[in-house]
C-alpha cells in the first residue's frame, strides 16, 4: 500500500480508531493490531513476500534469544554470523544474484569468452527488503554486543520488524530505539499527534506536489540527454536532486508522522541536507538512519578512524562503497558511492569533516553569510553531479549526460517553469531549517493555519492526479 | 484525544470552506482572454463535429501538426462530405480528443489519427496540457469538479507566465481556425523555424494507443498517418522500425518518408508547416482517401 493512495487515506484512520478507542488499554492487543495492520499494508503490494518477512522475523527472534542464553562467547559469535549470513543471503539472492551473474558473464566476454547466460533468473525484488533486513540485523548485533536484552514477546518483536509506517522505505530503526517502545505502554499525547499530522501533511506535499511534478521533467531530460541543450540538461540534474530529496524525505516524514499518531518516536532521517556546508555535513543530514547504521555496524567494527590514517581511509572507502551497493545492483550506484568517498576524503584528511556538527546555517541570522552560501552552493553542485550517476541507467550514459551539459551549455529551452517548485521548497525549508521534526510550525497561529489549509488544498488537488506514483526508494 | 479529534475535525471542515471561497475567487479572477484563447478551438471544432454526428464524415485527430498542416476544408470540397481537423495541441495528449470525439462517430465515418512524435516520448502520454484545455472551458459551478480547478488555474498561470517570460505569446485565438478546424491564421506569416530537435521514442506508447483505439473506434474505420516532421529528425533505422511498428498495429497507408519536409517548410515549431506547404500535405492525404472512398 502506498502512502499516496486512497487506500491509505482510509486505512490510517481505521487503524487509528481501533488502536486508541477499541484497544487503547491493552498493550498486547495494540501490538497485535500493529502486526496485522503491517502485514495488510505490506501484503497489499504482494502478499507472497510476507513469508519472507515472517521467516526473517522467526530467524532473528530465535537467534536473539539463543545468543542471550548461550554462555560460550564462541557460540554466540557463531549464532551472530548465522543471522548475518541468513539476512545477507536473502538480500543477496533477491537483490544481487543477477547482478553478479551478469557481471561475471560480462567480464568473461571482455576477455573474448562468450558464455550463454543460463544462470540469470527472473527474480522479483521484494519491496523494502534492504530496509527490514538491516533493521532485523541491528537487533541481533545489539543483542550480541549486549546493548539490548532480547525480547521473549514474539508479537512485539514481529511488530518491530514489520512496523508499517517505516517497513518499506525506512527510517531504518535500531532495535534499541523502537523495540523498547513496542514493549512499553503508550498513551496518546496531543502535541505528538499534532506533530504527526503536520509531518504527514508536509511529507505528502513534498512527494505529491514537488517530487511528482519534477519527475516529468527529470524523465524527459534523462531520456533525451542526447538531443537536449546543456541548460535544459542542467535543469534536469537539479530537478532530480530535489525530486529524490522530496520523494524520500517526504516518505520519511509521513513515516515519522504516522508513527507519532500511534505513540512512537522514530529517528530523524533527513535534516535539510541541501543546506550543508560540506560533504561531511551532508552525510550527517542525508538518509541519517542508513549512514549511522553503516557507521555503527560497519565503520566502527572495522576500526573507524582509530587505527591510523591509511586504515581510516580504507574504512571510509568501504562504507561509501557498501552504501552505494546497498542502493542497488548496478555499477552506477557503486560509482556514486566511490564519488562521495572521493568528495569526503579531502575534508577527512584535513580533519574538518566534523566541522559543522550542531550549528544550523546562518546561526541566529535570517540568511546565511556569503561564505556559507558559497559553501552550500558548492556542496549542492557536487552532490548533484553524483546524482547523475545515481539516476542514469549506465555509467556511460551518466558521463555522456554530464559531457553534454558542459559542452552544450546554453540558456535552457525546456523545463524552465518547474524551477518554481525548487524555489517553493527552498523557501519553505529555509523557513524551518533548524527543526526538521516540526515543519510548518510558524509562531503566528493565523499564518500557521493558512499554511495548513493552503498546503492541504494544493496537495489534495495534485493527489488525485498523481496518486499511486511509486516512491523512488521502494526499489531499494 | 478529544482536543486532538475536535481540532482535526474543525480543520477538515475549514478546508472545504476555504475551497468554496477559493473557487469563487478563481471565478472572479478568470481572465476574459481565456474565453477567446487558442485552446477554445478545441471546443469550437468539437461542437461542429457534434453538429454532424448523424452524417458520414471524416475526422482527423492529432496534435497541432494537423491543425497547422492540413486543410480539412479542401478535402471536404474535394470529396463532398464533412471533414474535420481535430488537432489542436500536442500536449493535450491523444486520449482526450479520442474520448471526446467518440460519442459523435458513426459506423460510416472515417477517423484518421496523426499522433505527434512527442506523444511517443515520455510517460506523460496522457499529457498535462489537457488541464489547460479543460480550464478554458471551465465554469466553476460544479463544486465536485472544481477540485481540479486549482490545477487548471496553475496550468493557466504557467501558460501566461511562460508566455510573459518568453515574450512571444502567439497571436492565435479562437478565431484563428475555420469551421473545419484548420488553423488559417498563419497564412501570411513569413516566420521561419530554426531550432530543430530529435528525440527518443518509446514503442510502449504505440501499444497503448492501439489498445485505446480498438475500444474507442469499435466498428469505425480508422487509420493512422505519421505527423509531418523535418528531414533528419529520424534516422533511417528509426523510420523503418516506426513504420513497421505502426503497420503492425494500425491501418497505416502513408509512410513517414512521405510526411517529411525540408527545414525551410516550417515556421514557428518543428511540426508546424508553413501555410504554403499545407496543400502539399493535404494532397498526399487526399490521394490516399481516393483509394478508400
Amino acid at each position: 500500500m502506498l502512502f499516496n493512495s486512497t487506500e491509505f487515506l482510509l486505512f490510517l484512520p481505521i487503524v487509528f480508531v481501533l488502536y486508541w478507542f477499541l484497544l487503547g488499554k491493552n498493550l498486547k492487543l495494540q501490538n497485535l493490531l500493529i502486526l496485522i495492520s503491517s502485514y495488510v499494508f505490506y501484503g497489499w503490494w504482494d502478499y507472497r513476500f510476507l513469508s519472507l518477512i515472517f521467516l526473517s522475523t522467526i530467524v532473528d527472534y530465535t537467534i536473539g534469544l539463543q545468543i542471550h542464553k548461550q554462555p560460550s562467547a564462541k557460540k554466540q559469535k557463531w549464532l551472530l554470523w548465522g543471522s548475518i549470513v541468513f539476512n545477507l543471503g536473502v538480500l543477496g539472492f533477491f537483490k544481487y544474484y543477477n547482478f553478479f551473474v551478469d557481471s561475471w558473464i560480462d567480464m568473461f566476454a571482455s576477455f573474448g569468452y562468450e558464455i550463454k547466460s543460463v544462470w540469470t533468473l527472473n527474480i522479483i525484488l521484494p519491496v523494502g527488503i534492504s530496509f527490514y533486513t538491516f533493521q532485523t540485523m541491528s537487533y541481533t548485533i545489539d543483542v550480541y554486543k549486549k546493548n539490548l536484552q532480547p525480547t521473549k514477546d514474539f508479537i512485539s518483536f514481529a511488530s518491530f520488524v514489520a512496523f508499517f509506517p517505516q517497513l518499506v522505505a525506512g527510517p531504518i530503526e535500531r532495535a534499541s530505539n523502537l523495540l523498547p517502545q513496542m514493549l512499553k505502554e503508550r498513551a496518546f499525547k496531543y502535541e505528538q499527534g499534532v506533530q504527526g499530522l503536520r509531518l504527514i501533511l508536509w511529507g505528502m506535499f513534498k512527494k505529491v506536489v514537488i517530487a511528482d511534478n519534477l519527475s516529468v521533467n527529470v524523465d524527459a531530460a534523462f531520456n533525451n540527454y542526447q538531443s537536449l541543450d546543456g541548460g535544459s540538461l542542467l535543469l534536469g540534474m537539479i530537478y532530480f536532486s530535489f525530486q529524490i530529496y522530496c520523494d524520500f524525505s517526504g516518505y520519511s516524514d509521513i513515516a515519522i508522522g504516522t508513527s507519532k499518531l500511534f505513540g512512537f518516536e522514530l529517528m530523524s532521517n533527513f535534516k535539510y541536507p541541501y543546506f550543508s556546508r560540506n560533504i561531511g555535513e551532508f552525510w550527517r543530514r542525508w538518509h541519517i538512519s542508513l549512514s549511522t547504521w553503516f557507521r555503527d555496524y560497519v565503520y566502527i567494527p572495522l576500526g573507524g578512524s582509530k587505527n591510523g590514517k591509511w586504515k581510516s581511509i580504507r574504512n571510509i572507502f568501504i562504507i561509501f562503497l557498501v552504501s552505494g551497493f546497498w542502493h542497488g545492483a548496478n555499477w552506477t550506484f557503486i560509482v556514486w558511492g566511490l564519488f562521495h568517498a572521493m568528495l569526503f576524503l579531502p575534508s577527512f584528511v584535513a580533519k574538518n569533516n566534523r566541522k559543522y556538527l550542531n550549528s544550523a546555517i546562518g546561526g541566529a541570522r535570517v540568511f546565511p553569510t556569503f561564505r556559507e552560501t558559497i559553501q552550500i552552493a558548492t556542496t549542492f553542485t557536487l552532490v548533484t553531479i553524483g546524482w547523475v550517476f545515481f539516476r542514469s541507467e549506465s555509467i556511460n550514459i551518466a558521463i555522456n549526460y554530464l559531457y553534454n551539459v558542459v559542452t552544450r551549455i546554453a540558456v535552457p529551452t525546456q523545463f524552465r517553469f518547474n524551477l518554481i517548485y525548487v524555489v517553493i521548497i527552498l523557501i519553505f525549508e529555509f523557513s524551518f531549517k533548524d527543526r526538521e521534526r516540526d515543519p510548518l510550525l510558524y509562531k503566528n497561529r493565523l499564518l500557521r493555519w493558512i499554511m495548513y489549509i493552503l498546503i492541504t488544498v494544493v496537495t489534495y488537488a495534485w493527489f488525485f492526479k498523481e496518486q499511486n506514483s511509486n516512491f523512488i526508494y521502494f526499489q531499494f | 484525544m478529544k482536543r486532538f479529534l475536535g481540532r482535526t475535525i474543525f480543520f477538515l471542515m475549514l478546508v472545504p470552506l476555504f475551497l468554496v471561497l477559493f473557487f469563487q475567487t478563481l471565478k472572479v479572477l478568470k481572465p476574459k482572454s481565456v474565453e477567446n484563447s487558442y485552446l477554445k478551438n478545441y471546443y469550437k471544432t468539437l461542437q461542429h463535429i457534434e453538429a454532424h454526428k448523424d452524417d458520414c464524415k471524416i475526422v482527423f485527430i492529432g496534435g497541432s501538426n494537423l491543425a497547422f498542416g492540413l486543410s480539412a476544408e479542401d478535402i471536404e470540397k474535394e470529396f463532398g462530405i464533412p471533414v474535420f481537423n481535430f488537432g489542436v495541441k500536442c500536449d493535450i495528449g491523444i486520449k482526450k480528443p479520442i474520448n471526446d470525439v467518440r460519442p459523435y462517430l458513426n459506423k460510416c465515418d472515417i477517423v484518421i489519427l496523426s499522433p505527434e512524435y512527442e506523444n511517443l516520448i515520455d510517460a506523460d502520454y496522457y499529457a498535462s496540457g489537457r488541464f489547460e484545455v479543460e480550464y478554458v472551458n471551465y465554469d466553476f459551478t460544479n463544486v465536485l469538479h472544481s477540485f481540479k480547478a486549482v490545477e487548471y488555474f496553475a496550468q493557466f498561470l504557467k501558460k501566461v507566465l511562460l508566455g510573459f517570460i518568453k515574450g512571444n505569446l502567439k497571436p492565435y485565438s479562437v478565431s484563428s481556425s475555420n469551421y473545419n478546424g484548420d488553423i488559417v491564421a498563419h497564412k501570411n506569416s513569413s516566420e521561419s523555424y530554426s531550432n530543430f530537435h530529435t528525440y527518443n521514442y518509446n514503442l510502449a506508447h504505440i501499444d497503448k494507443l492501439a489498445k485505446l483505439c480498438d475500444s474507442a473506434f469499435a466498428g469505425v474505420n480508422y487509420y493512422l498517418i505519421p505527423p509531418v516532421t523535418f528531414q533528419g529528425r529520424l534516422d533511417e533505422a528509426t523510420k523503418l522500425y516506426l513504420d513497421e511498428y505502426y503497420a503492425e498495429h494500425f491501418n497505416y497507408p502513408i509512410k513517414i518518408d512521405s510526411m517529411t519536409f525540408g527545414r525551410e517548410s516550417f515556421f514557428d515549431t518543428d511540426y508546424h508547416l508553413k501555410y504554403d506547404f499545407v496543400s502539399v500535405r493535404t494532397g498526399k492525404v487526399s490521394s490516399f482517401l481516393k483509394q478508400i472512398l
